[in-house]
């Protein structure tokens, strides 16, 4: 479950100060997908940061299972990350030197969890996005499509209670954009993680479970 | 778009983005100051060096039009009346040059130049003038026999003023001197060695028992047409010949300081090569910010392309910013390389003393053409450096350079392309050994080594690529470092080509260096018998050639215990315009205690031939230069005429660069009519305690002056101190490279860093902790440093054989027996390596320190 209350977030660089979000106070379920939509730079982002143990507030509350993101240090916020987010981009940013398999394999062998359990839960995730023949592939071989849902494997392989995507399908066309997001949807339905994807796209929201507008800093309801 | 739109929109961008890594531009700046710093310290030393030479040769010649000199030997002052007799001479004074020791201030001596006040009027005079204020003075100077101007920074270092005394000796005769004049410094003595005194040449001859000998005569010519001057000159060189004794050489006075120029030149020549590596090195490093700088500004360069600005106008508009850069560090290494020259000044002027000639420096001289010419080096370098990254950039079309992302994914392949330059380099390199050793172009021997480090450099990408396939377990900075690694190759490779030139640098000289020193070494414990040696004092101070108080010779022998009493003549000379040694040693004490290691010699016994015959023993690098062998004839100048000397034997010697010839005692003084010893050797009986006959020796000789007793194991160490001070500038050059290396690694690792900015910020996203970013960062330049190294370590290995097998070789004609320094190789290897991790932890602790957020958010 995830919950803020009043969250604050002002960037200062200089003379120049930003207030990127203007307390939002949210709650999101277990399970749940919410879509987070709004017009460019209404904070969206810094929003997904700040639940995804990226960044902190400069005020207010974050909760991820009731752990408090707001007061923990970079040692602590990056152990939580390891253990309950999946991140999702939208330029896929997958190592391109590493196979397929191995990228997706990244987050366990970071937090050394590569055993042979691991590797099949990858391999498992592999085939269920449909890249079972492709895993021993570099990523300059695969398609912008195969290249998100490879992505998204690696998102999901650690089994985060969260995944975070910050305009998942922004840099693929119509089709590839519509598996990404079904296979997203079907696969955190499945393993009950809780969804948040922030998207410019009407067809992608409308996947979502509840979808939370923002308009400068602020939830627009 | 039109030019000055361009430059706004460019000089805007680089202005902010220069601001924005000022590491990176730090660096850049840096690396170019270390290599001009290198060029300026070894030009500012070498130019000082000649300099100073040369103005010690002006203060005491003037600037005649015409010098009589003679080498080895004095001349006869009965010389004077021909040339002052010569239609042609309008003016003719002469010179006699001493270098005395000073029993009351041990360790300082005196140059001391007699002169004629009288007839030098247009000579050298207008120096004495500071002194002699008046025609009375001038009087004073002669009629008082032991008058003597002194520099006043030497009478100020002594405590001594006007009307003081000052005992000096030399050859054995002691005498009072009265300080009346003092020298100012003025521009003529600018350089010059301040151990200087002019006394009147009879008060030298006299006070010295040198009546009747003087060392040159200085002429002025009565024409005053600079274009004529060279015919009188050849004429006057005729009419003389007969009248002059064989040793006796005419000619112009800028001819000397020509030949020492040349003498200097192998020494200067190897310092310059190394100074050039430093800015090889730093060639590398600028190349490599500036294409860090070009892939960061890619997008900005695609917009500006597609706004209509030229290739060759980005090209331009790159290399221009580049080189402004390379201005201030042109500017700053030109500040830093005077402050090396400073401090290196003692080093260079010693081993200059004791390899070539008495030369002693103050304060850097330097003309603003060599600093300019060192700064316009430096901005050539970091043009040519900046063009290839530069015209990469300007190749890119402008649609690719503005899609955004995928900024580093540039192609991993490609890199075989570098083999052909490699193997093409390494065949230069063989044939520039061959001109060297058998071309008679000497030179071309540094292109060898140029063509094997340019090698090493262009097979830098196939090392690092074959590294990288070593798969590593999983270690997981491990495994992600290689993968940054890989990609950055475009980068890396050029770190480590500039790693791998310092490194072989590095390994080759110290394999050369250490290989000299053994075989040095064991040749003195080989050819150094004796057990105590004596030599007068200045001999090591000021590096002259003085002759030894005759009385030494007669009290060493009457010394209990002692099995015989050898002795040392040597003397420099010039024979067909090369330098050479001619010493004198009784070879029957040689022959007995201390045989010489003899490589090749006539039929029969060589000692036999050279005590009852005109012949000689020849040095190794003698007959090697100037191709002789056992049987051939050399002829000497004497001053009693051209003798010839047949060749008896070579053997092996490493005390002159310039080749010696070694005749039996009794010979020479025959030939040359010189009496003189420079040195004795004592040979004790066996288990003759040494250091009492050491003390009873310094009893007895301290009345007489002062010397120096070397046991056989101080001389040794001396030798080898001598030796150790002649490289320690190549072993600071040495470090210097390292150093722009090291500086290459750091901005290597900078410039990717800011590059994968963002990915290191989804590692993080991924599960990443800071920790294990900055190992996979240091892991990375662990690869760098490994490539550089391994590759360095090989390219050493052929540079040292370059250094030994051909550039000695080719120069100085000795043979260096090959030893391998393995612990001290293995200590430089592993030293670098650290220095390649020290390099490597600014980036690292920066990437490990990125906000996660931040670093997603950035391009
Ligand atoms: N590091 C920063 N320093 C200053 N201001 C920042 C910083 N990061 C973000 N901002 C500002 O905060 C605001 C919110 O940014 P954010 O990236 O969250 O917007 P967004 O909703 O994700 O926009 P988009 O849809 O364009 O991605 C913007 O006004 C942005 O300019
Ligand atoms: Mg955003």
């Amino acid at each position: 479950m995830l919950e803020t209350r009043d969250l604050h977030k002002i960037y200062q660089s200089g003379d120049a100060r930003v207030e990127a979000l203007r307390g939002i106070t949210l709650k999101i379920l277990s399970g749940e997908i919410v879509a987070i939509t709004g017009p460019s730079g209404c904070g969206k982002s810094t929003l997904l940061h700040i639940l995804g143990a990226l960044d902190t507030p400069s005020s207010g509350q974050a909760y991820i299972d009731g752990l408090p993101l707001h007061s923990m240090n970079d040692d602590a916020l990056t152990g939580l990350r390891q253990l309950k987010i999946g991140f999702v981009f939208q330029f896929f940013h997958l190592l391109p030197t590493l196979t397929v398999e191995e990228n997706v394999l990244l987050p366990l062998l970071l937090s050394g969890r590569a055993d042979a359990l691991g590797k099949s839960r990858a391999r498992d995730l592999l085939e269920t996005v449909g890249l079972a023949d492709r895993t021993h592939h570099r990523p300059h071989q695969l398609s912008g499509g195969q290249l998100q849902r490879a992505a998204l494997a690696r998102a999901l392989v650690h089994r985060p209670s969260v995944l975070l995507a910050d305009e998942p399908t922004g840099n693929l066309d119509s089709a590839s954009s519509a598996a990404v997001i079904n296979l997203l949807t079907s696969l955190s339905r499945k393993e009950k993680t809780t969804v948040i994807l922030v998207t410019h796209s009407e067809e992608v929201a409308k996947a979502a479970d509840r979808r939370i507008r923002l308009v400068d800093g602020r939830i627009h309801s | 778009m039109n030019w000055s739109t361009s430059l706004r929109v460019f000089l805007a961008h680089g202005g902010r983005d220069f601001l924005a890594h000022k590491t990176l531009t730090l660096l850049n700046i840096a690396a170019l100051a270390v290599g001009v710093g290198a060029i300026v310290a070894i030009q500012t030393v070498n130019e000082t060096a000649l300099r100073s030479f040369r103005a010690s040769l002006d203060l005491v010649a003037g600037r005649p039009d015409f010098t009589v000199e003679g080498q080895g030997f004095r001349l006869p002052e009965s010389l004077l009346p021909i040339l002052r007799a010569d239609p042609a001479v309008r003016e003719a004074t002469p010179v006699l040059q001493v270098v005395a020791s000073l029993p009351a201030h041990p360790g300082e001596f005196l140059h001391l130049v007699g002169v004629d006040p009288f007839s030098n009027g247009e000579l050298v005079t207008y120096r004495l003038e500071d002194a002699l204020k008046n025609p009375a003075d001038a009087i004073a100077f002669v009629s008082e026999p032991d008058t003597i101007a002194l520099t006043r920074r030497l009478a100020e270092r002594l405590g001594l003023k006007i009307g003081d005394t000052l005992r000096a000796v030399h050859g054995g005769r002691e005498t009072t001197l009265r300080v009346r004049f003092l020298l100012e410094p003025s521009d003529d003595l600018v350089g010059a060695d301040d151990h200087l005194a002019l006394a009147d040449i009879a008060t030298v001859q006299s006070r010295f028992q040198l009546g009747g000998q003087i060392d040159r005569i200085e002429t002025i010519l009565r024409t005053a047409s600079p274009a004529e001057k060279e015919t009188v000159r050849q004429s006057l060189t005729e009419r003389l010949r007969p009248r002059l004794p064989a040793h006796a050489r005419a000619g112009s006075p800028d001819r000397r300081g020509r030949e020492v120029e040349r003498m200097l030149g192998a020494f200067q020549l190897n310092l310059t090569a190394l100074s050039l590596i430093a800015l090889v090195v730093g060639m590398f490093l600028v190349t490599n910010t500036v294409a860090a700088n070009v892939a960061r500004r890619r997008s900005e360069f695609g917009l500006l392309r597609a706004l209509g600005l030229g290739r060759r106008a980005l090209t331009i508009l790159i290399v221009a910013e580049s080189l402004l850069l390379a201005l201030a560090g042109s500017i700053l290494g030109v500040w830093a390389g005077l402050e090396v020259a400073r401090r290196l000044l003692g080093t260079v002027a010693s081993t200059v003393t004791s390899h070539y000639v008495l030369l002693s420096m103050r304060d850097v001289t330097v003309t603003p053409a060599s600093l300019i010419g060192a700064v316009v080096a430096g901005l050539v370098a970091a043009a040519l450096a900046a063009w290839w990254p530069a015209r990469e950039a300007a190749r890119v079309p402008p649609v690719d350079a503005l899609q955004f992302g995928h900024i580093s994914d540039r192609a991993v392949a490609r890199f075989n392309r570098f083999l052909l330059p490699a193997v093409i380099s390494f065949a230069a390199a063989g044939l520039f050994s061959l001109t060297a050793l058998h071309g008679g172009l000497p030179q071309t021997g540094f292109l060898a080594a140029l063509g094997v480090l340019l090698a090493a450099a262009f097979t830098a990408p196939l090392v690092a690529h074959a590294l990288a396939r070593v798969r590593p377990a999983r270690i997981p900075a491990w495994i992600l470092a290689r993968s940054f690694f890989l990609r950055g190759l475009h980068r890396h490779s050029l770190a480590a080509a500039a790693l791998a030139v310092s490194v072989g640098m590095a390994l080759g000289v110290a394999i050369m260096v250490h290989s000299f020193r053994v075989t040095v070494d064991r040749w003195i414990g080989e050819s150094i018998r004796a057990d105590l040696f004596i030599a007068p004092s200045t001999n090591l101070i000021a590096g002259s050639l003085e002759p030894l108080d005759p009385e030494a010779e007669t009290i060493a022998t009457a010394l209990p215990g002692i099995r015989a009493v050898g002795s040392y003549r040597e003397i420099r000379l010039f024979l067909d315009g090369a330098p050479a040694k001619l010493a004198a040693c009784k070879l029957e004490v040689l022959k007995t205690c201390n045989p010489l290691p003899i490589l090749s010699s006539l039929p029969g016994d060589p000692y036999e031939l050279c005590q009852n015959g005109e012949y000689a023993f020849v040095s190794e690098n003698f007959s090697h230069r100037r191709h002789l062998k056992p049987g051939d004839t050399v002829s000497l100048p004497t001053p009693n005429g051209l003798r010839p000397i047949q060749v008896a034997a070579v053997f092996r010697d490493y005390t002159t660069e310039s080749g010696l010839i070694l005749l039996d005692r009794a010979i020479y003084q025959k030939i040359t009519g010189d009496l003189n010893l420079t040195s004795l050797a004592l040979h004790l009986e066996p288990g003759t305690p040494v250091q009492p006959l050491i003390d009873s020796l310094r009893a007895q000789l301290r009345p007489r002056g002062e010397f120096l007793i070397y046991s056989q194991s101080a001389l040794r160490d001396e030798a080898l101190r001598i030796f150790d001070r002649s490289f320690a500038v190549t072993e600071l050059l040495r470090t210097l490279a390292i150093g722009v290396a090291a500086l290459g690694v750091t901005l290597s690792l900078t410039a990717l860093v800011a590059e994968r900015t963002r990915e290191i910020g989804v590692l993080r996203a991924t599960g990443a902790r800071r920790g294990q970013v900055l190992r996979t960062i240091m892991a990375e330049a662990g690869y760098l440093g490994a490539t550089g190294i391994s590759l360095g370590a090989i390219t050493g290995f052929v540079v040292a054989l370059v250094l030994m097998r051909v550039i000695n070789r080719a120069f100085f004609g000795w043979t260096i027996d090959w030893h391998t320094p393995w612990p001290l190789l293995g200590s430089i290897l592993v030293f670098v390596f650290l220095v390649c991790l020290l390099a490597g932890l600014p980036p690292s602790l920066r990437a490990s320190r990125l906000s996660p957020a931040e670093a997603l958010r950035s391009e």
